[in-house]
């Protein structure tokens, strides 16, 4: 069994690597790919417009060191970081974040695919699995509140943010989700806040806020989180399926978490949980030493 | 009864023979086995960690060793040496005997509890913890009494523990013939008689055994109420683990992680109490893992 060496994950000079572009059915998608090997691919959270900016680059601690032993790829969510905004107004759903990753993924051409996803990621990729079995061969869902049962903190947490700029409240908006927030550096907020500012990212925000979150976003996901847990309660996950948590997260509280580890054991035995200590929403960041070793070691088990 | 490749080895711990197993080298991980001295069910031993030792040897030194009064390792000399807390004085010991070298402890059910408390009363010879479906660990019994009622085998034989085995947990594969003929050949030591005479007809197990591990369990949570286990803490569970359900495993997890940061869960689908045979590779890779993290300090 090898295991993966002990590297400073957080040292300073997490480079990605160039940007590369890709067109996803009209959409100019941003996208990193690093290294070789079995591929994992990276999907960050957040939805359109929202807060927190999210790129691909949430996952640079995880994407540089894992970079030496798979060939990684982190990518812009549809209309999220660097990534085009969605071409019509019924395209602001969690549905066609889906489709584009499916897209993009099949595009790309490579596979069979371990991806590993992060809150609305962690929907992002077990739908990604459930719908596109042929591509996934494992799936990682970090706290994944949005497709947990019982009721998430987020609004709650992230209620009064600092408005007296757009840094302090995406600093704000970090801090309140992690229960170690160290890696909230300037550094790290210097790409959220620039996405934040960004003409199409404003033009989604207000979009959302106008009525496509109320009327579009939450009654398709509503809609679609129900008709997930009917498939992992009939069918289950058809891969492998890690389910990361951390133990204090403020806004995607474990209690949820626990309901939804029922779910996903229902029906896949190759299902595994990894629950971690001391760690908020962003255990992948909070403890990126561990979670480095969770997902390579589950990802060569399962390959 | 020494499963091949792996040594079978003697200490003397402060007169108690000693039976243990070892293989491979470099850091020292101790396995300690569950159950109880005199139980006329199932005889656990060391001989219950054969996959995790040959699944692990090539990274570190194994040594997996009889507790007091189980497997090939003398009984106790005393009726008070039948309580859980001379097992404990016996772990401890046996791990001074080996030389003290800070070892990882690694405890399955009862074995947890034991492994938990060596952590708590021996810090220098502990790195760190590991505790497996155990339902000593977490407030509560425990399902043991329901699940494992009705065994229509003989006492004292393979098929008897066969029955616990298959009970208490979903698997199958891991009920290996060569295990069950450890078990066999354990019940068949007129030393196991003699425990089996003390525990169950001379009632030592509900006027020294229970009694004295109620309280010393109620020291060990009040402890962890307010104070860490003094090392980083990894718990391992079986997603359908019918004696120590998966509540159990959540409680444990709370109980732990309040006052120690470096505090894991680990849980593995379709297996049960004996989670780590059923699902050896998951196991070996994530205690692996573990071990690897507090190695490195990360």
């Amino acid at each position: 069994m090898f295991v993966m060496a002990s590297d400073d994950f957080r040292a300073a000079g997490m480079d990605m690597g160039p940007e590369r572009w890709i067109d996803i059915d009209g959409v100019r998608t941003r996208y990193f790919d690093r290294g070789s090997g079995l591929t994992v691919v990276f999907f960050h959270g957040g939805q359109y417009g929202s807060e927190d900016g999210s790129t691909a680059r949430a996952w640079d601690l995880n994407f540089v060191p894992l970079a030496k032993y798979f060939d990684v790829i982190a990518v812009d969510r549809l209309g999220q970081g660097y990534t085009a905004n969605p071409k019509t107004d019924s395209d602001y759903t969690m549905d066609a974040s889906v489709r584009h990753a499916a897209a993009f993924l099949r595009q790309l051409g490579k596979g069979p695919y371990h991806v590993v996803g992060h809150s609305r990621g962690g929907y992002l990729v077990s739908r990604l699995a459930l719908e596109h079995p042929d591509i996934v061969a494992s799936c990682i869902s970090v706290a994944s509140g949005t497709l947990s049962p019982g009721t998430s903190r987020t609004h709650m947490i992230h209620a009064d943010l600092p408005a007296w700029s757009v840094r302090a409240n995406v600093r704000a908006w970090y801090e309140r989700y992690a229960y170690d927030a160290r890696f909230v550096t300037e550094a790290f907020l210097d790409e959220p806040v620039a996405v934040v500012e960004t003409e199409k990212y404003e033009l989604a925000r207000q979009k959302m806020l106008a009525g496509l979150g109320r009327t579009v976003f939450l009654p398709a996901l509503a809609r679609q989180k129900r008709e997930t847990h009917a498939w992992l309660i009939e069918r289950g996950m058809p891969c492998p399926t890690l389910v990361c948590w951390g133990y204090h997260d403020p806004g995607a509280i474990f209690e949820n978490g626990r309901q939804m580890i029922a779910l996903y054991m229902r029906k896949q035995p190759r299902t595994e949980v990894c629950l971690f200590n001391r760690a908020g929403h962003f255990v992948f960041r909070e403890y990126p030493a561990h979670f480095n070793r969770a997902v390579h070691a589950f990802v060569s088990a399962y390959a | 009864m020494a499963t091949c490749e792996i040594a079978e080895k003697w200490l003397d711990v402060t007169g108690i023979r000693t039976r243990y197993l070892e293989a491979g080298s470099g850091e020292p991980v101790v396995f300690i086995h569950g159950g109880h001295s005199g139980d006329p069910a199932m005889a656990e031993s060391a001989d219950v960690w054969d996959l995790a030792i040959r699944g692990l040897a090539g990274r570190y030194r194994c040594i997996a060793p009889d507790r007091l009064g189980q497997g090939a390792t003398a009984n106790p000399l005393t009726d008070d040496g039948y309580a859980m807390s001379a097992a404990i004085a016996h772990a401890i010991e046996f791990l001074e005997a080996l030389g003290g070298e800070p070892a990882h402890l690694v405890g399955h059910a009862h074995g947890g509890y034991v492994a938990a408390a060596t952590a708590l009363q021996a810090r220098g010879l502990v790195r760190s913890c590991t505790i497996l479906s155990s339902e000593l660990v977490a407030s509560g019994d425990g399902n043991t009494e329901l699940v494992l009622a009705g065994n229509p085998y003989a006492p004292l034989t393979r098929d008897s523990a066969r029955f616990v085995i298959e009970r208490s947990s979903p698997g199958r594969e891991h009920v290996t013939p060569g295990w069950l003929d450890c078990v066999a050949a354990i019940f068949a030591m007129p030393k196991y008689r003699t425990a089996v005479a003390r525990m169950v007809e001379a009632g030592l197990y509900d006027t020294v055994f229970l009694p004295r591990l109620r309280s010393d369990r109620d020291r060990l949570f009040e402890h962890l109420a307010r104070a860490s286990i003094g090392c980083p803490v990894m718990l391992f569970w079986g997603f359908d683990d019918p004696i120590a359900p998966l509540p159990m495993a959540y409680d444990a997890f709370d109980l732990f992680a309040r006052h120690e940061l470096r505090c894991e869960l680990h849980i593995v689908n379709q297996s049960g109490r004996y989670a780590f045979r059923e699902n050896s590779a998951a196991f070996h890779r994530i205690l692996t893992n573990f071990v690897e993290n507090v190695r490195h300090g990360v």
